[in-house]
């Protein structure tokens, strides 16, 4: 089977976040974060909650409005030009801790919807590719059931598949697992790695230590709207340089 | 056999014995004074209710005193032996559960037993179904004269149209039925995927049936000159939305279909035109619209027509674009005041009043008025507008805006023209409609998770894709039912506009009672009245619970 | 935007004015303002078109109706007309009123009677609503179904045809006023005239006892407060409430007797060779008169007999010194008989023609009235005793009923259909608000050792509340707006009379700003209250 993997990218970092600020009101939930993310790194950003991590993958795509600072996204710089804003939403792709499936559409549809409208396939072209990426997660059979219909984690699949078929140049996760049953969180942990070692730049807040450490590239520890470590993997769980890090690991992993 | 008896009645003897009779006086009569006091009323107004009524209706009285008898003993009787009936049950539960309920049960039997008869002997076993018979003299305070209904049937169905006029309303009625039945036919499961084309012929159909009902019932004028201008901005119109739907994204391009869209309006007006040419369907005058059918017409356009107001109010009022700065808010606002408050002294000079004195200093409003709106709506205009909308015409009474239509109208065009009452009256109505029909959309689209909204910003999505294909068809889905309540309500209470002068069911029964030949039937009329409206709206809101259901199927 | 780190190296090195000039044009703030401006362009190139003849009409309107009172045109003039006279009367007035009294007056008294509906109507619809609500939940199978097709009944018909059935189905169906029915013997009649019930009227000593009143409910408090400090203090239980009652009462009874004593503001008009000089005086008259030992043997006397020798008493209409006197009357068993005039000079003149022995007023008027007989001299102005508040009874006096209150029927009409109507709704909103309380509240308080009263009172209301009051507000809103429906049945309330206002004067724009203004008050009125509740009850939540 083809796989229409990762699109190539001719940059040499694809995420650049230069001091990014970011009030809610009189609340600062970004103090000025730097990052930079080359094309096919798998970076894991750690943190307790309310520490930003959320707030500050959903300014990547304009879910949320940084104040200072600037994000360029392969290449364009995130404005209030609303061109950009377009473009950077359809190269970077989003999954959301819960699922945010469209209830009334079937599994095909919600998955083909974004790529007819906005890429401008036909539909023949969005269905053949939609199947790929079902299959690919697992679950060809559901494609003309309602979302309703499925289980968390078949339902999570789906928005991978759905966000796969824009074909993003970065991948975001938002806490993918957390809103799923024990039992679940497998089957969409598999597929994630799977999208891990085929190339995709990945952004990724989650709570699974084991992910982290088996694929990522970089660890990235938040910390009231700030980045605290950056680190390796090995690294990071091993041998924080951090003391909040080492806090912050030590009521992760004892309790 | 002797020892069965024998058995059944040492066991009653067990059970009486052991039952506890302190409890049960303790827990139905003595428990406390004004227990006891509330048995003893109520033993007593059942006692006096069952007296008077016995003198009235003796036989009536019996049977329903020896009813509850008959139900309290088996109830006793059950109780004693440990052992209920299925009927014995259901009355210890729901009639009588206590002392205290089943003396309230036997007053509420009573007292619906009276009323169930006089109402009887009123409507039916006295009454008179002689249409013939209607006039003052047949009259009576004891009994319903019904045959006002059959005799002014024409009247309360279509009001003062002539009879010329009646095939016209045959006509509308036969289309309707004619589409109901087609619908439902075409919509049995056997045939439903097979006449798909059909289907969408027939909903095509439904999309214009106020055009073509408006047609039967109104009629078209002869104009003798085709307007060729208004042909084709007819065309440059429907191009341009083609246009605008295109760039949008909302619909692909194809030539066919810009073709049909451009070629849409010319052919309808030319077949418009042809159709008044030709005199098959001449004008009505409107005027004379009445009855059933106007409080149906006017019911329906007011909500065929107040939907997508609503919804534009309602999208408007949720809008969150970005809004005029406040730094071009404030200079405007505080420039307008410094130049009115040029004017304050000459207005001070010449004021009469305390209130004239108050109004020189109108400059201050301006400025509360630009803070509050930067405040409340971040610059927002198209918000602003679309709320002061709303809440304006959610603050006055349905009634004041029938009047503004009727009093106001003439106001909006050149001095002699004339308009029929009914348009106005619908204007007004729809603008109220839509206000409350807003709210309820709004409720609708605040129902809709964030993350629809975030979902459709991550894929990528413009807003009106956004509108059109994620968030519209769920919100609409949720309000569905609601939206039925509103068509209930404007049903309802488009016996209002009676107050105004129409004809409509409620005004044509005041124009019925004035007839000689029916002088003063109003009760009659009356209750018609409330049958009619009771079935429509108990049908309607039948048809929406089951609505709901249905619309829950497959979602969650 | 700042900018603190070096351009990164994507980026190009300098962008030409033109295309920032484009890129600005992308901007979506720029883009929001422009849309602003597109739908302020949109909105007043449409009212402009449809307006266009609007203006013009107006302007032609103007001329004639923005007229001032020396005669010349001015749009500060447009509310002239309100002040010339109105000229046409109202049946229903609450405050005195007649038709040479000006638009302004006959506009205030259409507000006064809109709210008198609308606050009776909350009043009683609360009541209603509650037991319907309550009846629905009830375990008598009989009732609940009462209940549940008394809703489906107001649900289901529009307000409007209630209205009717009720106005000119019942009430005008009624007997005459000649043979009103009253209930079990009560002073309560009922015909198609109205309803007339006792009511209670204020004399001119009221003020002091209404103080004495506020005194009280104080006093209440403060009891209560003390009381509480002692709970505290001590930590045994006081019967706060019944003490408080106490005191109330205590208080509450002196200035009964106080105001009664000090006030002296009720007179009678007497003649000296009455030798009237009190109350109890009259009874010896009477006595004298008709010669008997005691009043009680008036029962022996035939009716023609006892008319004979009946004081003959002039009065005002609707006077509290009517009631006053007559209720003291009544308690000594003296015959009298009452002629009522419109004006105190009308009073005097029958006095002064002998058609009565007295002429009972507040002291005001008398001292007023008197100095215009022929010889003042020799007419007393006598004092009596009052009570603060006298309850005005009813009676049949011929072919009309005279005293008490009087409720129209429009009025009663146009209440009763707002009440049951709404009382049907809130019922359906008071069950929704009790079964919101879920199950495990109730195990919870139980659980806690909670009574039933405690219960309800702590638990289960307070919750329930929260549901009911926010949909409670929009009915009593709606309530009040749709008291403008008496217009159909005849009750003037305010949408009536600038209805007629506008017929009779033509100015239909100026009467249509005043009454949206005061719709519009109403309702802002009621929403700030409901926004304020809702600040108050809001549950805490993260």
């Amino acid at each position: 089977m083809k796989f229409e993997g990762p699109a190539a990218s001719f940059v040499d970092e694809i995420i650049i976040c230069e001091n990014v600020h970011k009030w809610f009101d009189e609340f600062e939930a970004l103090r000025g974060v730097d990052l930079r993310v080359k094309p096919g790194e798998v970076i894991v950003i750690l943190g307790p909650s309310g520490s930003g991590k959320s707030t500050f993958i959903r300014c990547i795509n304009r879910l949320e409005e940084h104040q200072e600072g600037r994000i360029i996204v392969d290449g364009i710089e995130l404005s209030h030009d609303i061109r950009n804003i377009q473009e950077i939403r359809r190269e970077v792709g989003m999954v959301f801790q819960q699922f945010n499936l469209f209830p009334h559409l079937t599994v095909l549809e919600n998955i083909t919807l974004a790529p007819i409208n906005v890429r401008k396939w036909t539909r023949d072209h969005a269905e053949e590719v939609a199947m790929q990426w079902l299959t690919r997660v697992g679950i060809p059979e559901q494609a003309n059931k309602y979302p309703g219909q499925l289980s968390g984690g078949q339902q999570q699949r789906v928005a991978m598949a759905r966000t796969l078929t824009m074909q993003p140049k970065v991948l975001m996760f938002d806490e993918p697992t957390s809103a799923l049953d024990p039992e679940m969180i497998k089957e969409v942990l598999d597929v994630m790695r799977d999208l891990a070692h085929s190339g995709y730049t990945i952004l990724a807040v989650t709570h699974e230590m084991g992910f982290a450490r088996e694929v990522a590239n970089r660890v990235i520890f938040m910390d009231a709207g700030k980045i605290v470590e950056e680190n390796t993997p090995d690294e990071f769980f091993n041998n924080p340089k951090e003391e909040r890090t080492k806090l912050f690991l030590s009521q992760i992993l004892h309790h | 056999m002797m020892t069965e008896i024998t058995k059944t009645t040492t066991r009653l003897q067990d059970n009486i014995r052991d039952y506890n009779w302190q409890y049960f006086l303790k827990d139905n009569i003595t428990g406390s004074w004004y227990q006891t006091a509330w048995i003893a009323i109520l033993a007593l107004v059942a006692a006096l209710f069952a007296v008077t009524q016995f003198n009235e209706a003796p036989t009536a009285t019996i049977a329903i005193l020896a009813a509850w008898g008959v139900g309290t003993i088996m109830v006793v009787v059950g109780t004693l032996f440990q052992h209920h009936t299925k009927v014995s049950r259901w009355l210890k539960n729901n009639l009588i559960s206590s002392v205290s309920n089943a003396l309230l049960s036997l007053l509420m039997m009573l007292v619906l037993g009276m009323a169930a008869r006089g109402i009887a002997l009123w409507a039916f076993i006295n009454a008179n179904f002689n249409p013939a018979e209607t006039a003052p003299e047949f009259q009576s305070q004891s009994y319903a004269t019904w045959g006002v209904i059959w005799g002014a049937r024409k009247l309360l169905m279509t009001g003062r149209m002539t009879p010329e006029d009646s095939p016209r309303v045959w006509l509308a009625l036969w289309f309707i039925l004619g589409m109901w039945a087609l619908t439902y036919i075409t919509g049995r499961p056997a045939l439903r995927d097979k006449l798909q084309r059909v289907r969408q012929g027939i909903m095509g159909l439904w999309i214009l049936s106020p055009v073509i009902l408006y047609v039967f019932l109104a009629g078209i004028a002869n104009s003798p000159v085709y307007n060729i201008g208004a042909a084709l901005t007819g065309v440059v119109i429907a191009v341009a939305i083609y246009a605008l739907f295109w760039t949008q994204k909302i619909i692909r391009f194809s030539w066919m279909n810009l073709i049909s869209a451009a070629a849409a309006w010319p052919a309808a007006y030319t077949i418009w035109w042809a159709i008044g040419r030709s005199g098959i369907l001449p004008p009505i005058n409107v005027d004379t619209w009445g009855g059933l059918m106007l409080s149906l017409i006017v019911a329906s356009s007011v909500v065929i027509l107040s939907m997508p107001i609503g919804m534009m109010l309602a999208l408007g009022r949720r809008s969150e674009v970005y809004g005029v700065p406040a730094w071009i808010t404030w200079p405007v606002a505080i420039g307008v005041s410094i130049w009115g408050f040029t004017t304050t002294p000459q207005l001070l000079a010449d004021s009469r009043s305390p209130i004239e004195q108050l109004f020189a200093f109108w400059p201050i409003a301006v400025l509360v008025l630009a803070y509050g709106f930067q405040r409340a709506f971040k610059g927002n205009v198209v918000a602003g507008a679309s709320t002061a909308f709303i809440e304006l015409i959610r603050s006055v009474p349905l009634i004041t805006l029938l009047f503004m239509g009727i009093i106001m109208a003439p106001f909006f065009f050149s001095a002699g023209t004339s308009i029929a009452k009914p348009w106005p009256v619908i204007v007004g109505y729809t603008l109220f409609s839509a206000a409350y029909t807003a709210e309820v959309i709004r409720g609708g689209l605040q129902a809709i998770p964030v993350g629809q909204y975030e979902a459709s910003d991550s894929l990528g999505l413009n807003g009106f894709q956004k509108m059109r294909f994620i968030i519209l068809p769920q919100a609409i889905r949720i309000v569905i039912p609601a939206i039925v309540g509103q068509f209930i309500g404007a049903f309802k209470s488009s016996s209002l506009v009676s107050v105004v002068g129409l004809m409509d069911l409620l005004g044509i029964i005041r124009a019925i009672v004035a007839n000689p030949q029916w002088l003063g039937l109003r009760k009659e009329l009356y209750v018609f009245l409330f049958v009619v409206y009771f079935t429509g709206s108990f049908v309607m809101s039948s048809y929406s619970r089951r609505l709901e259901v249905q619309l829950g199927v497959g979602e969650r | 935007m700042e900018q603190t780190a070096p351009a990164p190296p994507q980026e190009p090195e300098a962008i030409s004015f033109w295309r920032t000039i484009v890129n600005y044009l992308f901007d979506v703030r720029f883009l929001g303002v422009l849309g602003q401006i597109g739908f302020i362009l949109f909105v007043v190139l449409s009212v402009r078109t449809i307006g266009g003849n609007f203006s013009e009409n107006v302007n032609k309107l103007g001329e004639s109706q923005f007229i001032c009172r020396d005669g010349s045109f001015s749009y500060r003039c447009a509310y002239d007309f309100m002040e010339s006279e109105a000229g046409f009367d109202i049946s229903d007035t609450v405050v005195e009123y007649t038709n040479t009294d000006s638009y302004w007056q006959a506009f205030k008294l259409g507000i006064l009677n809109t709210l008198k509906v609308a606050i009776f109507g909350v009043i009683l619809t609360t009541i209603v609503g509650t037991a319907a609500g309550i009846a629905r939940l009830s375990k008598n199978w009989l009732i609940s179904q009462i209940a549940l097709w008394y809703v489906e009944l107001m649900r289901n018909t529009p307000l409007l045809v209630q209205l009717f059935f009720i106005y000119f189905g019942v009430l005008l169906a009624l007997p005459n006023i000649n043979e009103a029915t009253q209930f079990l013997g009560l002073p309560i009649f009922l015909s198609n005239r109205g309803l007339n019930l006792p009511s209670p009227q204020f004399t001119s000593s009221a003020p002091i006892w209404l103080a004495f009143l506020v005194l009280g409910i104080v006093q209440f408090q403060v009891v209560g407060i003390i009381l509480n400090r002692k709970e505290e203090r001590t930590g045994q239980a006081t019967n706060r409430v019944g003490w408080g009652l106490i005191s109330f009462l205590v208080i509450v009874g002196i200035g009964w007797y106080v105001s009664g004593t000090i006030s002296d503001s009720q007179g009678l008009l007497v003649t000296k060779a009455s030798r009237i000089q009190d109350v109890e005086d009259m009874e010896r008259m009477m006595l004298a008169r008709t010669g008997l030992n005691h009043l009680d043997d008036l029962d022996t006397l035939s009716e023609e007999e006892i008319s004979a020798v009946a004081l003959q008493i002039c009065v005002l209409r609707d006077s509290p010194s009517e009631t006053n006197l007559t209720g003291q009357l009544r308690r000594l068993g003296i015959p009298y008989e009452i002629s009522r005039s419109r004006r105190p000079d009308q009073a005097i003149k029958k006095y002064e023609e002998g058609d009565c022995e007295i002429f009972a007023a507040s002291k005001a008027v008398l001292a007023a009235e008197r100095p215009t007989l022929e010889d003042p001299g020799s007419h007393l102005v006598v004092s009596v005793q009052e009570k603060p508040v006298v309850w005005s009874i009813p009676t049949r006096e011929g072919f009309n009923i005279f005293g008490g209150a009087k409720m129209l029927p429009e009025f009663i009409a146009l209440l009763i259909g707002l009440v049951l109507f709404y009382g049907g709704s809130l019922a359906e909103i008071v069950r929704a608000g009790i079964l919101s309380v879920t199950k495990g509240q109730t195990e919870a308080a139980r659980a806690l050792g909670l009574n039933e009263g405690q219960r309800l009172q702590l638990v289960v209301m307070p919750q329930a509340l929260r549901v009911i009051i926010p949909p409670l507000v929009g009915i009593f809103l709606s309530l009040a707006k749709d008291t403008s429906l008496g217009i159909a049945i005849g009750f003037p309330d305010m949408y009536a009379i600038a209805y007629t206002t506008m017929n009779q004067s033509g100015r239909i724009l100026q009467i249509f700003i005043i009454m949206m203004l005061v719709y519009m008050l109403i309702s802002l009125t009621f929403s700030v209250l409901l926004n304020w509740y809702n600040e108050r009850v809001k549950l805490v939540e993260r």
